[in-house]
This record gives C-alpha cells, sequence and structure tokens, in this order.
C-alpha cells in the first residue's frame, strides 16, 4: 500500500524523478565521446625523422601509423630535437640516411637512432614496436636476399612470398593481460580501475540519492501525516518498512540503471559481477543508514553526518585504488565503496 | 468516559500543561478557548493519545489509556491544525489511501454522509495541492473522521477558510453533535462557539480556568475575567458569549 502510494507520488512529478534516476546515465552519455577521445589521447606521441625516404623507411612510416598504441608525428630534426626537450613527446627516432640500403643487406645496426629526454616513460614501448616493424621488414629482406642469391626467384618476388607469413595475422603476438588483482591465478579478465570508479561514482550517486529521500520523514512528520498514521495503524512498523522499500527500489533502480551505460565499454560477463554486487552492497548500505535516521528521531545532523560519510566512504575507495598506505588498511574496510571494490564475484572469475 | 486526573506536561522543563481533575461527558460540545500558548492544543492530542503527559493519568471508560489505547485510538478521531494529507494524491485517492490503512471497518453511510454535507464530491478528481485552503481543510476533516469516531477532536477546524467552507463545516459538526457523537473543538470565532457548543473549556497559561456548561460559564464570566484579564481576546469572547 505505502509503495504504491510512493510510486503514485513518483508518477506525479515523473519528470523530476525520471530526471533523478536517469542523471547519471545522462552524465555518462555526455561525458562518454571525451572518454573515447581520452583513450585515443593515451596513444604514447612519438616524433619520426625519415632522413632516408626510400621504399624500407617510407614503409616502416606507413606501418607505424597504421599502429593504434602510438602516435606518429613525421617532421625534421630540429623540430623532433624541440619537441623531446619540451615534453610534446615520449621520444624521438630517427630513420638514417641509407637505412634502406643498409635493410637490403641484412645490416640493421646504428640504422635507427633513439632520442629521449629525462621526462619519457613510456617511450620503451615505442621502441619495442618499432623494433618489431624493423625486424618484420629485415627478416624478410634477409630471407628474400637468399632464395633471390640461388636464383630460384627474384629478390621482389621472394620478399612478396616472405611478406605473406605476416598477414593476415602475424606469425607470433604478444598478448598483454590484466589480472585479477583479489585472485591472481585467475585467467579471467577483469575490469580497468578507471572502469571500478565510474561504478563507484554510480554508487555514490545512488547512495546520495537515498540520502535525499530520507527527509520526507521529516516532512510528513511535521505536516501531521505520521501522527495521522500512528493513530489510524496504532503502530508505524508498516509506515517505516513501506518507505524503506521504496527508498530501496528508487536507488537500485538507479545504480541499475545508470550501469547500462557501462555496457558500451566492457562486456556483459564483466559487467553482471559489478552490478549484482553493487546492487547487494547499496542495499546493506541504505538499509543501515535509514534503520539509523530512524533510530535517531529523524536527525537531520545524522543526515548530514551520513552524507559526510558517504563522500568519505569514496574517497577512501579512491585511496585504496592509489595504493596509499592506510595504515593496514583496517579503517578502510568501515566504508562501503571498499567493501564495493573488494567484490567476491570477480574471484569466481566473472558471471558467464 | 474520558478522565483527566492530576495531568502535567512539560515541554523541555517547561510546564506546558496542569489540569488537576477534568471529565468529558459523552454527547457533549465542548468549545475550547483560550489565548495562544493556553495549552489547547496540547490538551486534544494528550487526549486523542498522541503525546504522553508527563504526570498524572488520562481514564477512558475507568481504564488507564496505556491499557486500551487501541480501544481509544478507535474510538477518537483527531483532526489537526495542519492540513496532514499526501498534496500529490486526488480526494478520491486520499480517501482510498487513508481507508485502507483505517483499522476499523468503514461506514459507508457515513460516509456518504460526510461528503455530501462537505460536499467533496466535486473536487473528487482534484489533487490537494489543486485545492483552495477551504477544501484542504474540509477535506482534512474528512480523512480525520474516515472511521466514524464516537470522540471527535478538531484543533481549530474553520481556520482560515471561506465563509461557505466554513458553513459546510460548522453543519457537518452539528450533524455529528445532533447524532451524539462527542465533540472537542478549538476555537475563536464566537458566532461557531455559540452555534455548536454546550459545554465550555477556558484555558489561559497551561491551566483550565473554567470548565462547565453555557449556564454555569455565564454565571462565572465576571469571576474567570478578574482571574485573568489580561489577554484581550479572551475577554472579548467571553464578554459576547
Amino acid at each position: 500500500m505505502y509503495l504504491s502510494l510512493h510510486l503514485r507520488k513518483w508518477k506525479t512529478k515523473s519528470v523530476r524523478s525520471l530526471l533523478a534516476i536517469t542523471f547519471p546515465l545522462i552524465c555518462f552519455f555526455l561525458v562518454y565521446p571525451f572518454m573515447q577521445t581520452t583513450v585515443q589521447d593515451t596513444a604514447v606521441p612519438i616524433a619520426l625523422v625519415d632522413e632516408d625516404q626510400q621504399e624500407f623507411s617510407e614503409l616502416m612510416v606507413e606501418r607505424l601509423y597504421q599502429e593504434e598504441r602510438i602516435r606518429i608525428q613525421l617532421m625534421t630534426l630540429e623540430e623532433m630535437n624541440h619537441v623531446v626537450q619540451t615534453g610534446e613527446v615520449e621520444a624521438g627516432f630517427v630513420l638514417e640516411k641509407g637505412f634502406t640500403e643498409s635493410v637490403h643487406n641484412g645490416q640493421i645496426n646504428d640504422s635507427i637512432r633513439w632520442i629521449r629526454s629525462e621526462r619519457s616513460t613510456f617511450d620503451p614501448f615505442a621502441k619495442e614496436l618499432i623494433g618489431a616493424e624493423l625486424m618484420r621488414i629485415v627478416l624478410s629482406s634477409k630471407a628474400a636476399n637468399v632464395v633471390s642469391g640461388e636464383g630460384v626467384a627474384t629478390w621482389e618476388e621472394a620478399y612478396r612470398y616472405a611478406e605473406s607469413f605476416w598477414q593476415p595475422t602475424p606469425l607470433f603476438e604478444m598478448e598483454f593481460e590484466q589480472r585479477n588483482q583479489n585472485n591472481p591465478s585467475s585467467s579471467s579478465p577483469v575490469i580497468q580501475i578507471s572502469e571500478q570508479i565510474i561504478f563507484a561514482l554510480f554508487l555514490l550517486y545512488a547512495w546520495g540519492l537515498g540520502l535525499v529521500l530520507f527527509p520526507s520523514i521529516i516532512r510528513e512528520k511535521n505536516s501531521g501525516i505520521v501522527q495521522r498514521i500512528k493513530l489510524m495503524q496504532h503502530h508505524l512498523f508498516y509506515y517505516y518498512a513501506g518507505k524503506w522499500l521504496s527508498i530501496l527500489i528508487a536507488v537500485i533502480v538507479t545504480y541499475i540503471l545508470s550501469s547500462f551505460g557501462m555496457l558500451l565499454v566492457i562486456p556483459t560477463s564483466l559487467w553482471l559481477p559489478w552490478v549484482i554486487w553493487g546492487v547487494c552492497v547499496l542495499a546493506v548500505t541504505v538499509t543501515i543508514c535509514y534503520g539509523l535516521f530512524v533510530l535517531c528521531r529523524h536527525s537531520k545532523n545524522v543526515l548530514v553526518v551520513i552524507g559526510l560519510y558517504s563522500l568519505g566512504s569514496f574517497i577512501m575507495y579512491m585511496m585504496v585504488l592509489s595504493s596509499i598506505d592506510l595504515g593496514g588498511m583496517e579503517v578502510a574496510s568501515f566504508f562501503p565503496h571498499v567493501w564495493f571494490g573488494n567484490n567476491p564475484l570477480t574471484y569466481l572469475g566473472g558471471i558467464e | 468516559m474520558i478522565e483527566l486526573v492530576q495531568i502535567e506536561k512539560y515541554y523541555k522543563r517547561k510546564q506546558v500543561l496542569a489540569i488537576p481533575s477534568f471529565s468529558i461527558e459523552s454527547g457533549a460540545a465542548y468549545g475550547i478557548l483560550g489565548p495562544n500558548g493556553a495549552g489547547k492544543s496540547t490538551l486534544l492530542k494528550l487526549i486523542a493519545s498522541i503525546e504522553k503527559p508527563t504526570k498524572g493519568t488520562l481514564y477512558f471508560n475507568g481504564q488507564p489509556y496505556r491499557h486500551v489505547l487501541k480501544q481509544v485510538r478507535q474510538s477518537i478521531g483527531y483532526i489537526p491544525q495542519d492540513i496532514a494529507l499526501y498534496p500529490e494524491l486526488t480526494v478520491t485517492q486520499q480517501m482510498d489511501f487513508w481507508l485502507r490503512l483505517s483499522w476499523k471497518q468503514a461506514d459507508q453511510n457515513f460516509l456518504k454522509k460526510m461528503k455530501r454535507t462537505l460536499r467533496l464530491d466535486e473536487v473528487a478528481h482534484k489533487r490537494l495541492n489543486e485545492l483552495s485552503g477551504g477544501w484542504q481543510r474540509k477535506l482534512n476533516l474528512c480523512i480525520g473522521m474516515i472511521h466514524n469516531p464516537n470522540i471527535c477532536l478538531f484543533d481549530e477546524p474553520t481556520v482560515g477558510v471561506d465563509i461557505a467552507a466554513k458553513e459546510d463545516i460548522i453543519e457537518w459538526l452539528s450533524t455529528l453533535h445532533n447524532e451524539g457523537k462527542t465533540l472537542l473543538y478549538i476555537s475563536h470565532d464566537r458566532y461557531e462557539l455559540e452555534r455548536l457548543s454546550d459545554h465550555y473549556v477556558v484555558m489561559a497559561n497551561g491551566t483550565m480556568l473554567f470548565h462547565g456548561d453555557k449556564s454555569l460559564l455565564q454565571r462565572n464570566k465576571d469571576t474567570i475575567l478578574q482571574h485573568d484579564s489580561s489577554h484581550q481576546e479572551l475577554t472579548k469572547i467571553l464578554s459576547h458569549l
């Protein structure tokens, strides 16, 4: 009965109610294109100077341009020295004059110069990629040299044949995998820290929404509705229970609805454990807070304290994620966001 | 029926009410008058069992309230001064909601009569926040009495309403009185008090200066005014009664 009353109340303020429960989802969709850009921006910027400008050096440049994990900027040597020093790029690579000839001859030593500054951090990663591309060209070239030397085929034919072994997929690939921090032995995929933070923000919003709904009890008490219910029902158990259930439904629906946006970023098998566990944490947290609010006779001060606690909980979670020393982390166990972070469902290797 | 014995009520150590003894006669209509802060609303809340006395005991049919609280609440209808209703619901929805909430079987004839007298059918599909103050107060009154109580407590039932709504409310209270229900209502309106009351309670500074029927009040008017002449409003009402 109380549930239908609250549903009816929300229906009369449908636009406001809908906006309240979909606000995080709307924010997510507004921010999502920028998130994509940010992902693109996370490609390591690398300066490249092609002093050779021959067949193989141009091939190298073309292939490195296609590499998603680095962002190649072709420039002159002077420009490169400048941008490396200013930190606009992580590092610079110079394809020396005679690069194509050296590769043809199977000589690759000192064919590429690597220039970096003290601020360079991710450039070894770019070095690996450039090295891999160079090795591919050299190996194909060496194979072509051997085959053409025996007179079985021309150099170009042998080179094309050798290259065909690299496509459509290379002979071997290096795969990077992020392991579950809680269960490193499991090979199941895990979500990124940034994605966990988004889930934690949804949790914070839903919790906050619950706190915003609590004071309706104060309003109903002040207007005499609670007194009237007490006179009519002789107790307030159903009133409080109905209120709790309606708030719980509102916060859970908000959290689940918000989380739907994450399906654009992560697969369902990773999404589901975080949604289920989030709902569990949210239900326990909101129930404890509601109980406290009712037991403290609907004090506004209690509400302020709980509000600060919810913010503190999120901050504590961020500290845990940042591996900031919290004195053995015992204090962290008092915060719902930290419970959320220790998702036991991911121990099970996700839900298929 | 209802008896108050040695009642005292304190709010944060401040005494707001002290009544040595007061009995409510069945079927009587009590007009409670007195200046602001006299303890009138507190008296009604104690009788309605919304608040507990700090000292003393209330009796219902000879039994202390705490032993028969359920019966007390079944028998009493309390209509607060505030509009204790959900603003988002229509008149019909309010009626349905509070009827379902009430532990007492609804008396359909009583409900029909109440709705007809207060003309609530005219605004049946309007939400509370779309109604004028007069309609809101009439609905508030109707909901407070939805379980057809025998003792009706009204805290200024006609305050801030238009003349038409006031007439409807007074007519309904007269009907209740004629049906033999016990009424206690707070009012500052002489006309209303004269038309409805056969008993009066005069209060000031948390004490009961007088309680008794109309003729007794006429005989004791001067004594009451001598006792407390500091309140102009009380003096004005009493001199006209």
